[in-house]
């Protein structure tokens, strides 16, 4: 059983458990099968796929080619988690494809922004809230790194249980539309 | 379980009906609590998801249970909504109109049964999409082309029964319908027009078998559960050419269909052509806030700013030639003179603009290959969501303008951008307004839901009708349907009480209430 990594068996990927954090509940096991999406066209994007030290999956400017795959993963059961940081228009579309597989929602954050802001909106349990909001208040790394961290603690989530918000200094990039979501999604029954 | 009880239904009756359901079709087929009913509820919703929330849902795995399914919405009286795979988010997914139905999912139904090569169709069951049958037509190396819709995840079935419309010469779905199997409410299964014929040769070469032609029934209504389908398929053509014609003026529209019109006609312009407005086309690549951040519609600066940005105009028209080399140069030689006319119009092939994303799903979908990149236009506003107004035009440039200002001016009144386009058939225009909202905006939410009740009425008093609707709306249109005391609606009362005298199947459906009333 892992407790400070996950071993992606599928794609043999490693992420890495952000250091201070203890390990609050099980882990999956290696046996856990895990896709990480990430949209590459934005640099909040590419700084969250590096932050993730992994080769996530990128969507293009074609997402039904990249949906088919996911499609064919989940038919062959072959994924327990599907999680990411993407445009709203991929996310609906996994979304409903994921629920229609037995999927259910674990983390969702909304990333906004607003003037020389960021508003970021999550749902989650409470210990993936506190974690998100203090460190992003106290980070002074990009948003999309700090996040990208905290990726192994979003698959601990009982479930979009609360809300909480915090907002963070920052302009948008000129190559971002302005809207991110982050989320994760957790196998709930075979389909 | 979930808390959504079909109307008059207790718990316990429920529960039995539930138990029933799942000893036809095994437990991991039918989903009653609230996790697993997420897929059914209208994500995109504008009012209250609650108001087109089920009770349940139920996936057979062929005709046999769907009329066991049947017979036990029929003993308990529990109506069930049939989707083939439901994924028309700006119509209401899978989500049913009346609150409480058990949602009857075909999905799983998704066998090819037939690929004819020679005669150029295929026959498929509900749960087909796009994706598989251009898969299954590669697969076998096929030279025949599919028609798809721009979301490429959709039903090829679910599309052509609600009459949806895709891209290529064979754009309008409906007419490549050939054959149909149906379930009816008392579990009758019926084979239409050739099909009909024990052994018949010809079910899916000739659509119209011997007297009346019943199929056309089945679409948009609540009259039967179709279970299998013959769809005519495009032989691959010798050349393909996608092209773009930018047009600078909103007021461009009016020539420029009026020049289309006889184009179209001719055939000289052969596929589903669409004409895009500013808003969608750029909505493809970048959001409202990169170039406009306060409420209202975006002024006119920032659209300038847009079109100068992208290299597209305030109209923006996608065909293509099909054919030979010879006779392609020759229709563009046609097309490039007519609209040539119109002052500042520019003219694109695949060289020039082949990396846009908008031109690279258009030329995708002219010639029948599935994508789903037009959702990007969802990223228009954050968290957006959209849904659909649709009223029919004629090919006819004054027609399309007045409507387009009708639609604008509406939104612009109610604080919304236009973004819409016309998709060009022959003789008729599909003119489709997609609001874009935030799902988490209330206020706008009800403000798209007004305009488009408000638009729904205007277009009706100056004669214009839609060809579909959300879920939201569907007793509003049908209700504007109303030529001599409501005699169409009479009809498919009289035909709905016959088939489905308790009411079974989709209630709600296009306006068609069992018994006449919504109850």
């Amino acid at each position: 059983m892992l407790t400070r990594r996950i071993f992606l068996q599928s794609t043999a990927l490693v992420l890495t458990l952000p250091a201070g954090r203890g390990v609050r509940a099980a882990i999956p096991t290696d046996a856990a099968r895990i896709r990480v999406i990430s949209d590459l066209s934005c640099s909040d994007g590419r700084r969250f796929h590096r932050g993730l030290a992994t080769p996530a999956v990128r969507v293009g400017v074609d997402e039904g080619a990249y949906l088919q795959g996911v499609a064919a993963d989940l038919n062959r059961h072959a994924v327990d988690y599907l999680l990411g940081l993407t445009q709203n228009s991929d996310f609906i579309l996994l979304r409903q494809s994921l629920y229609e597989s037995g999927f259910r929602m674990i983390y969702q954050g909304q990333h906004h922004y607003e003037e020389d802001v960021i508003r970021h909106s999550f749902q989650a349990d409470s210990p993936l809230l506190e974690e998100l909001t203090a460190g992003l208040a106290a980070d002074q790394r990009p948003w999309s790194r700090f996040l990208a961290e905290t990726v192994p603690h979003w698959l601990q989530s009982r479930g979009p249980e609360d809300d909480a918000f915090i907002t963070t200094p920052g302009r948008r990039p000129a190559d971002s539309r302005g809207f991110l979501l982050s989320w994760a999604f957790a196998r709930e029954r075979t389909a | 379980m979930n808390n959504v009880l079909p109307q008059g239904i207790t718990p316990a009756v429920f529960a039995e009906a539930v138990g029933e359901l799942k000893d036809i079709v095994g437990p991991q087929w039918v989903f009653a609590d609230k996790t697993h009913l997420h897929a059914y509820y209208d994500y995109f919703a504008m009012r209250d998801p609650a108001l087109h929330a089920p009770s349940a849902a139920v996936a057979p795995d062929g005709v046999e249970e769907i009329q066991k399914i049947l017979a036990v919405a029929r003993k308990h009286r529990i109506p069930v909504w049939a989707v083939s795979t439901g994924r028309n988010l700006a119509y209401g997914t899978a989500a049913p109109q009346k609150p409480g139905t058990i949602v009857l999912d075909l999905k799983r139904m998704k066998r090819i049964l037939e690929v004819n090569e020679k005669h150029a169709y295929a026959v498929v069951e509900p749960g087909v999409n796009y994706f598989d049958l251009y898969n299954e037509l590669q697969r076998r190396g096929s030279k025949l082309w599919i028609d798809c819709a721009a979301p490429g995840w959709g039903g090829v079935m679910g599309n052509l029964l609600d009459r949806g419309v895709g891209y290529t010469p064979y754009g309008e779905h409906f007419l490549s319908q050939c054959g149909m199997q149906v379930v009816l409410a008392d579990g009758t299964v019926v084979d239409t027009a050739m099909g009909s014929q024990p052994g018949s040769k010809t079910a899916h070469n000739y659509r119209y078998g011997r007297g009346p032609w019943v199929d056309g029934m089945f679409t948009m209504s609540n009259f039967g559960v179709v279970t299998r389908l013959g769809i005519q398929l495009m032989p691959e053509p010798p050349g393909y050419r996608p092209y773009m014609i930018t047009l600078p003026e909103e007021e461009d529209i009016e020539p420029f269909t009026e020049l289309l019109q006889p184009l179209k006609l001719a055939m000289v312009i052969p596929n589903a052509a669409v004409t895009v407005e500013l808003n969608l086309e750029a909505a493809i690549k970048v959001s409202r806030a990169q170039y406009y951040t306060g409420k209202g519609p975006l002024p006119e600066s920032a659209r300038r700013k847009m079109m100068s940005d992208l290299g597209i105009g305030k109209w923006n028209f996608y065909g293509a030639l099909y054919g030979p080399e010879k006779i392609m140069d020759n229709n563009w030689k046609l097309i490039h003179d007519a609209f040539s006319q119109i002052k500042g119009a520019r003219f694109y092939f695949e060289k020039d603009r082949g990396n846009e994303p908008s031109f690279m799903y258009r030329s995708k979908l002219m010639q029948g290959i599935p994508n789903l990149t037009e959702f990007s236009f969802l990223n228009w506003v954050p968290n957006g969501a959209h849904v659909g107004f649709s009223p029919m035009a004629a090919v006819n440039g004054k027609t399309a303008l007045q409507q387009y200002r009708l639609v604008r001016d509406r939104a612009h009144e109610y604080g919304l951008d236009y973004l819409g386009e016309y998709i060009v058939g022959w003789r008729d225009m599909h003119h489709v307004f997609v609001p874009v909202f935030r799902r988490d905006d209330e206020d706008e939410k009800r403000r798209v839901y007004e305009v488009v009740t408000r638009l729904i009425r205007e277009a009706a008093r100056q004669g214009y009708g839609e060809y579909r609707t959300h879920l939201d709306f569907m007793d509003e249109v049908a209700g504007t349907y109303n030529w001599h005391n409501g005699a169409l609606a009479r009809v498919n009362q009289r035909i709905k009480d016959t088939l489905d005298p308790y009411g079974i199947l989709a209630p709600g459906k296009s306006g068609i209430w069992p018994g006449g009333g919504r109850t």
